[in-house]
């Protein structure tokens, strides 16, 4: 329910019993004061002789001039009701006195009896009761004298017409109301403006990871509710650009790592090679050194993998920019022909002439076909074979397979290559230290660049990966 | 004396082992250690430039862009920060092809070939490999001087290995552009074609090598 609805709800809901209370309250102040008039009345007029001629003659006292009217004497007497006992024009004459007896026996026997509330009100030691009946409100005294027929004295009046709530009132105080809800709405009105500009301001510097303050112009509640937020957004601020420090700090201290090891890495690889070269191929320390080699390899390429990790993981867009398959095939063809040939292994590799371009970040695609490379190459065994082959996959893709005849991945294991952290019960066996982090990241690098990267038998042994996706055309360059 | 490359990398250890694999595989190597001694005159009696992207004084990457003000020379960058953005900055100031540590040296030395081979690459228009001599011009194929009567297909399939000597070539490849796709279409048509070609060429066949889970390629001849 939006804030003037619930308002004017309010109002009405309100307003409604306190109009009716106001309502009750002047209809019983009118009778108060009708039933205060009347016992007045009957009092005075008692006073000013009326007491004298109810003794005189109680009989007619009270029906005189009612009596006159009748004038039929033969009648046997008919107690008459209490509408009745009224002057024909009640407006401008004084009501009519019923006189009774300290036990509240008429002396007149047309006279209407006294009712029963009214006698245990008088009887209890009250001077006065009322009681509204027959539209109108019916008095009875008590006299000062407690002798004679003429100890009780009432009297009937009928209600004036302005009893009864004039349209006019009804009208008045619907307008009232009308008025107050115009008033509410028009005072509602600048504070719903306000809250709805403050949650478009809020939410306009949500949007902008909280740098934009809302505006705090003005200096009610309002304003309030603005503040706070800007101090909320400010302490989020902080915590945000702590922890991107926080991150920061992180990437580049593995980054200054990874280059801190790279150079004595690259010496290293060169001393084994150097090593390899001296001793010959029949060299008494050859399988040692071959197995170096794949180690000091498999360290390099674990780092260049964490790194790829990190730039997979941290959610930021991709570095996209034309990369040349062909060219990108050739590194990494010139980067595992030496493990290869220290394993054992036959690599080979064929390209389209020229160059074959698609759009990526070159170093995150060509970690993945490493990955998958060397992958062939480490669950291979002496003597066995990599083939490489890119191929133009009609004018609009580009296939690239990488097919190799070592063991293979049973069908059912084949599935979750390159599921973070799979590896198959063979490379468990013959690499118990790796981290199946390889494949898992040119998993992640094919999906994020929208290429396609799918595994199968090769016939009638090993596994073949393809990895294929869309070429852009030298013109678009 | 081989071609002479310049390799400036201030790391004493690596840049010894370049300078060494250079010159053991046949290389004239000049070594420098720091970016500001790349000079016009040296880079200009240099086939190419081995360079590092960290070095003391001057980066790489300024040493590249000075270099490139009067100086075609090809340069192979040498990164040990594996970033894509240092790799699309080094080849927009004109660097030719980049090598990431840790390398080893025979994958050094297969860029450096690389680039050294590339412009000379077939300009003869007839392929010569022991007694074999391709003509591509002439669709002529001679063995020992005497002309070898091939077919069409046979012949495309014979140029398409020799103008691309040394590499290996796919079986798509050769299918798709050497076979008429409408007739012969098929990597077992292909298979079928080779065999007769090698027959024809008697020893010299022995050039054309099947590798494996490739297709072909035409060895050149061994030094």
């Amino acid at each position: 329910m939006t804030l003037r609805r619930r308002l004017i709800l309010t109002l009405v809901l309100t307003a409604a019993p306190l109009l009716a209370g106001l309502l009750w309250l002047r209809s019983e102040l009118l009778q108060r004061t009708m039933e205060d008039a009347l016992r007045d009345s009957i009092l005075a007029r008692m006073d000013a002789g009326g007491r004298e001629r109810c003794e005189q003659d109680p009989v007619a006292f009270g029906s005189r001039r009612f009596r006159r009217r009748e004038r039929d004497e033969t009648a046997p007497p008919v107690r008459a009701p209490w509408s009745e006992r009224r002057s024909a024009r009640t407006r401008f004459l004084p009501p009519l006195l019923q006189a009774y007896d300290r036990s509240f026996q008429p002396a007149d026997p047309t006279a209407p009896e006294l009712p029963e509330p009214l006698r245990a009100t008088l009887a209890a030691g009250d001077e006065t009761a009322a009681l509204r009946r027959d539209g109108g409100v019916l008095v009875a005294v008590r006299m000062p004298w407690d002798e004679g027929p003429c100890a009780v004295v009432a009297a009937f009046r009928p209600d004036p017409p302005t009893f009864d709530t004039p349209p006019s009132l009804l009208v008045g105080a619907l307008a009232l109301c009308a008025g107050f809800l115009a008033a509410v709405w028009l005072a509602s009105s600048p504070v719903v403006r306000r809250i709805r500009a403050l949650a478009d301001d809020v939410r306009r510097s949500a949007a902008a990871r909280y740098a934009e303050p809302v505006r705090e112009a003005g200096s009610d509640e309002v304003t309030l509710l603005a503040r706070a937020f800007n101090e909320a957004g400010r302490e989020v601020r902080a915590h945000l650009s702590e922890v991107e420090e926080r991150e920061a700090t992180l990437r580049t201290f593995v980054a200054n790592t990874t280059h801190d090891v790279m150079l004595p890495l690259t010496v290293l690889q060169g001393h084994i090679s150097n090593l390899r070269r001296g001793t010959g191929a029949s060299g008494a320390d050859e399988p040692q050194l071959a197995a170096a080699a794949e180690e000091a390899h498999y360290i390099g390429s674990l780092l260049q993998n964490l790194a790829a990790a990190s730039k997979l993981e941290g959610g930021r867009p991709l570095e996209r920019h034309p990369l040349d398959m062909a060219a990108l095939v050739e590194r990494v063809m010139a980067r595992h022909r030496p493990v290869a040939s220290a394993a054992g292994v036959a690599l080979d590799h064929a390209v389209p002439e020229g160059a074959l371009w698609t759009e990526g970040d070159v170093t995150l695609v060509e970690q993945a076909v490493g990955n998958v490379v060397h992958n062939a190459i480490r669950h291979n065994r002496a003597g066995g074979h990599v083939a490489v082959v890119l191929d133009e996959a009609g004018k609009e893709a580009f296939r690239l397979s990488v097919a190799d005849d070592g063991p293979g991945v049973p069908e059912g294991q084949r599935d979750r290559l390159g599921e973070p952290r799979f590896r198959t019960d063979e490379a468990r066996q013959r690499h118990p230290d790796g981290l199946g982090l390889g494949l898992s990241i040119a998993r992640d690098v094919a999906a994020r660049h929208g290429f396609t990267l799918r595994f199968a038998a090769n016939e009638p042994h090993g596994l073949r990966v393809e990895l294929s996706g869309p070429r852009v055309s030298a013109e678009t360059l | 004396m081989g071609d002479r490359v310049l390799v400036v990398e201030d790391d004493e250890r690596l840049g010894r082992q370049v300078r060494d694999s250079l010159a053991e595989a046949g290389y004239e190597p000049i070594w420098l250690r720091d970016g500001k001694a790349v000079g016009t005159e040296l880079a200009a009696g240099a086939s190419l430039i081995v360079l590092d992207l960290m070095l003391p004084g001057e980066h790489g990457l300024d040493v590249l862009k000075r270099l490139r003000r009067d100086s075609d020379v090809p340069v192979l960058v040498l990164s040990a920060r594996n970033e894509t953005a240092d790799k699309v900055r080094a080849l927009k100031l004109g660097a030719d092809d980049y090598v990431t540590k840790p390398f080893w040296p025979d994958e050094l030395l297969a860029r450096v070939a690389a680039r050294l081979r590339r412009p000379t690459l077939q300009r003869d228009a007839t392929v010569r490999v022991g007694e074999l001599a391709v003509d591509l011009e002439q669709r002529r194929v001679a063995l020992a001087g005497e002309t070898v009567d091939l077919t069409r297909v046979e012949f495309d399939l014979l140029a398409a290995l020799a103008r691309r000597l040394g590499a290996a070539v796919s079986r798509a490849w050769l299918a798709e552009h050497v076979l008429n796709p409408d007739r012969e279409g098929g990597e077992r048509t292909l298979d079928v074609h080779m065999s007769r070609l090698r027959k024809k060429l008697g020893p010299a066949a022995s050039a054309i090598a099947t590798v494996w889970g490739v297709g072909y390629r035409l060895e050149p001849p061994s030094r």
